[in-house]
This record gives C-alpha cells, sequence and structure tokens, in this order.
C-alpha cells in the first residue's frame, strides 16, 4: 500500500499581509501545522505602510482642518499648527498598537512558524527559501502586489515617491504631484494639502474616483479644489518628467494642448501589479501577468494550492482580502467550500468628506442593460446638516424596478460608518422601502439614508 | 548562491552558472546567424539578466533559469529567442 507523502507543515501561506494572516491564524487555532513566508515586513502593507498609518495621519489632519476652520463656531483657531516630526510618532504608534506591524513574534506566539525569506515555487508541494526547501499539503497564495514604474519618459531617471516611501519623508514638500486619481490618490492629496502643500492630481480618466459614480468624483473635485486649493488635472496624460534643478518639471497633454509645470515631489499612486513571480510553473499553477487564475472558491489550477488578496489581480481593499483569506482558509481544510460575496463589501475613501459605496455603481447597471431607477438625497436637506454646518455631500441607492436596493454611494462624514447599513441591505435584497420605513435617528447623517430611500419607494 | 534542481526530478543540484547559460544563449544567437561577437554580447547581457532576476532567490529549477532566460534573449534577440526555445524541435 502506497505511504501517504509526508509534508513539513499542514499549510504554508506565502505572505503575512490581509490576505495570508487570517488564513494561516485559522488553520493555526485549528490545530494545523501552518508556516507564513515572507520576503518583505511582516504584517504586509496594511499595518506597515498602507490603511494604518494613512488613516491615522488623516484623522490628525483632519482635526487640524477642522479646527482651522472652527471660527465660525466661535473657536479661536489663529494659533493653531502642528508638528510633522510629531504626527509621524503617533503615525508609528498607531502601526506598533496593532501588534501585526513589523512584528515577526506576533505569528511565532500564535505557534505560526516564520520564515524572512522570497518564497519560489519547486514544485506543486515544495517551496525554496533561505537555502531550504519546505514542504506542505497546501498553500496559500497571498503574495500581494508591487508598484511598476509607470511607462513615462524620463521617471525612472529621477527620484519619486510611492504610497510604500512617501510617509517616510521628513517635512512636507511645498508642491506634490500625484500621479492618480482612485482611493489612495485623493486621501494623500487631502493628507499633504491640509500641510500646506501645493498639489496637483493627474488623471487620465475624466473624473476622480472613476470606479465610483460620476457623483461622488464630481463632488469630491468640488470640495478638493475649493477648500484644499488642490488643482485637479483629469482627462491629462504624463508625457515626460525630467529634473529642473531642485524641482521636478513634468509635461503633460490635456484638452489636445501640452503644458508644463514644476513641483518638488512626485507620488506616484498607480501601477500595481500581482506577484505572480513565484516559480507558479513549477506548481503548475495558471496565471497571467493580470493575476493567478482561481475558480470561485479561491482555489487555483492546482487543487491544494488557493490564493487570495491582491495576487489575485486588481488592487484590493483590505477587507477583501481579509474575507478572501478567511474564506481561503475554510476551503483549504473543509469539503463544504464557500465562495466570496464581493457584492456587499462596501468601498472606503477616508477623506472628509468620506465616500463609500456598496454593489453596483451605475455605469456597472448600464452595462448589464439593467432596468433601474436612481434616487439621490442631498445632505443640505437633513438637519445634520445645519447643527454641523456641512452641506457638500449625497447618499445615493440604486434599486431594481422592484424597488430591491443593487447599490449605493454615500459621500458624507462619517460615510464609512453611514455605508454598512446599505451593505446589510444589498446583502440581504432589501427593498427601498422597507429602508424607508426602518426609523433613522434625527440629526444622524444616515437621515439621508431614509430620505433617499423614500424616494424610491 | 541560487541553487539550480534540474528537471528530470533526479533531485541533483548545483549553483547556478552564468558559464553554463553563456554558452546556451551564444549558440541560439549563432543558431540565428548572429555574429560571434555579438552573440557574446548577447549572452552576457541575458546572463546578467537572469543573474539579477535569480539574486533574491535561493532556490529555482532549471525550467525557471530557461524561461527567464529566453524572456531575456526576447528583448536582445527575438530570433535567437525562437532557437533557443525551439532547439529541440530544430534538431
Amino acid at each position: 500500500m502506497a505511504r501517504k507523502p509526508q509534508f513539513d507543515y499542514d499549510l504554508i501561506v506565502i505572505g503575512s499581509g490581509a490576505a495570508g494572516s487570517p488564513a494561516a491564524t485559522i488553520a493555526t487555532q485549528n490545530g494545523k501545522k501552518v508556516a507564513i513566508v515572507e520576503k518583505d515586513i511582516f504584517g504586509g502593507e496594511s499595518p506597515n505602510w498602507g490603511d494604518i498609518p494613512v488613516k491615522s495621519l488623516l484623522h490628525a489632519t483632519h482635526l487640524y482642518s477642522e479646527a482651522k476652520d472652527g471660527a465660525r463656531f466661535g473657536i479661536r483657531s489663529s494659533t493653531i499648527g502642528y508638528n510633522f516630526m510629531s504626527l509621524k510618532a503617533w503615525k508609528d504608534l498607531a502601526i506598533k498598537r496593532t501588534g501585526a506591524g513589523n512584528n515577526r513574534r506576533y505569528y511565532e506566539k500564535q505557534g505560526i512558524s516564520t520564515y524572512a525569506s522570497t518564497a519560489h515555487f519547486l514544485s506543486p508541494h515544495e517551496i525554496a527559501i533561505n537555502r531550504r526547501h519546505l514542504t506542505a499539503a497546501n498553500f496559500l497564495i497571498a503574495a500581494g502586489s508591487y508598484w511598476e514604474t509607470p511607462d513615462i519618459v524620463g521617471l525612472k531617471n529621477i527620484p519619486f515617491y510611492t504610497p510604500r516611501d512617501i510617509l517616510d519623508i521628513t517635512r512636507p514638500p511645498k508642491s506634490l504631484l500625484i500621479l492618480g486619481g482612485d482611493s489612495a490618490a485623493v486621501e494623500y492629496a487631502q493628507l499633504f494639502a491640509a500641510f500646506g502643500t501645493k498639489v496637483y492630481i493627474v488623471e487620465r480618466a475624466g473624473r476622480l474616483l472613476p470606479n465610483e459614480d460620476s457623483e461622488a468624483g464630481e463632488t469630491l473635485s468640488y470640495i478638493l479644489k475649493r477648500k484644499k486649493g488642490v488643482e485637479i488635472l483629469t482627462e491629462t496624460r504624463i508625457l515626460s518628467v525630467e529634473k529642473n534643478g531642485t524641482l521636478k518639471k513634468i509635461i503633460y497633454l490635456r484638452g489636445g494642448q501640452e503644458k508644463s509645470l514644476k513641483v518638488d515631489e512626485i507620488l506616484v499612486t498607480t501601477g500595481r501589479t500581482p506577484s505572480v513571480d513565484i516559480g507558479l510553473e513549477n506548481a503548475s499553477v495558471r496565471y497571467t501577468p493580470k493575476g493567478v487564475e482561481v475558480n470561485e472558491f479561491l482555489q487555483t489550477s492546482t487543487k491544494h494550492i488557493f490564493a487570495a488578496g491582491d495576487v489575485l489581480g486588481a488592487k484590493k481593499q483590505t477587507q477583501t482580502a481579509l474575507i478572501e483569506s478567511r474564506i481561503a482558509a475554510n476551503n483549504i481544510f473543509n469539503k463544504q467550500k464557500v465562495a466570496p460575496d464581493y457584492n456587499s463589501v462596501p468601498n472606503i475613501t477616508f477623506t472628509n468628506p468620506g465616500v463609500a459605496s456598496v454593489g453596483l455603481s451605475e455605469d456597472d447597471c448600464l452595462k448589464r442593460d439593467l432596468d433601474i431607477n436612481t434616487a439621490i438625497a442631498p445632505l443640505n436637506i437633513i438637519a445634520r446638516s445645519n447643527t454641523s454646518d456641512f452641506r457638500d455631500g449625497f447618499v445615493k441607492i440604486i434599486a431594481d424596478r422592484h424597488g430591491v436596493i443593487l447599490g449605493a454611494t454615500v459621500v458624507a462624514p462619517h460615510a464609512g460608518e453611514i455605508i454598512h447599513e446599505l451593505a446589510l441591505a444589498v446583502k440581504y435584497g432589501m427593498t427601498a422601502g422597507e429602508l424607508a420605513v426602518t426609523p433613522h435617528a434625527f440629526l444622524s447623517w444616515s437621515e439621508a439614508v431614509r430620505v433617499a430611500a423614500s424616494r424610491l419607494s | 548562491m541560487t541553487e539550480v534542481i534540474k528537471r528530470n526530478g533526479s533531485r541533483n543540484s548545483e549553483e547556478f552558472s552564468t558559464e553554463k547559460l553563456c554558452n546556451s544563449v551564444s549558440a541560439a544567437c549563432l543558431a540565428a546567424r548572429t555574429p560571434e561577437g555579438e552573440a557574446r554580447q548577447v549572452a552576457d547581457a541575458v546572463s546578467a539578466f537572469v543573474k539579477e532576476w535569480s539574486k533574491d532567490r535561493h532556490g529555482v529549477t532549471s525550467d525557471d533559469i530557461r524561461r527567464i532566460a529566453h524572456q531575456g534573449l526576447s528583448i536582445f534577440s527575438p530570433e535567437a529567442a525562437y532557437e533557443y526555445k525551439n532547439h529541440k524541435l530544430v534538431l
């Protein structure tokens, strides 16, 4: 009788970020022998240079901005200032408090073996790391993605920042060009504009936040331009960049005209590429440069190898990677497999006001030729806009012809909190009528949800 | 140093040798009628390309080396890349 193959581990997770950590933790809590291999900083992007540091700084800058504008409430704010190094210390504290940021011991305490190395598949059950070979019955590829330098003439010859290292600066630049108009770009724009940096955003699409509903991008553009002095150059393509003394000269094409501008620093937020160069051919795992191919259960073409997170292609929010990681852990060890439900995962941009969306956007519905109704409730019609003196924002709900909510977008303070009621509605197929008759507290921002829903019901 | 696992499954492995790679790439270039001096230059460039790729990897397979060498050759000499990939068919 053939002997059952012996492996070093029940599960090896390649990558310790949001797509890898939960699966490793779940597996080890279920008595499995687990190892994590991480080639970079343990914890991955989210706690080290992504969500945690950025959002902790955004919290501080929102407070600063609100305080500076407090004169209309009777708050004296003429002497309010900031200390950039103290802000960075606060950011570092937030990272440290996660426990996972740059902390290998965090995993070892849970009984997970850790290896600081690149991993390279040698065969379907074997990887090479640090001059050793490790074998496992199962693998989870959570290798994430990396920034690739965009193909812009001259960009490789000058220093520029990516979200990976922009927060290492010792002081805010006088001027900053941000290449890209997605969530990360507008968050950084608001962050640096609060410090007095003259910010330019360059985006090829016709609006900021091109993947959100058009009203979200337009509202945020208006707010960034009017309140923060951010210059937004949409439908713009950068032709070349070059050093010009201490500055960087950018030549761009907009409206058929070539123009130029000079900035102190450049931040590139576009060009994420899945990290698929880990010997997947040797494991017979099918992939393309756009990502690893998986079925609906996150299983690759090799049935004991699963994948989750950015490595599947397309930049994902941390919550999606976390969900995929938990589901992959279930699917690896259980016969009853589960497919992730992406439709009710909210997307959140942590600007002020925030932008949050869930389900299908209006563009998604149009592409699918769905018969839909939409309703928008501007914030200025609810009582909270008066007491908080904030009117720029809205709640938009999209429903089918039966009133079932397909998607929603919120631009409002605390949008990231408001959206979860709508995520629940999308997940459980609630109708706008059901949402409209649900009591919403007076003077809450969520009253706008009730108003939008009642317009549809 | 990068360890190269041979493709025949016997689990023999050896240290990555740029000389062996240079020789095979050079042969592919010569098969594509590239002048000898240029063949050597292309071989050195491809070898550097593969070495750069493998520098952070502690173990790779001989198939990996061939695949990356082919990628490099596609940049420096597409005709030689074809010869390199299809040499068994050609012979």
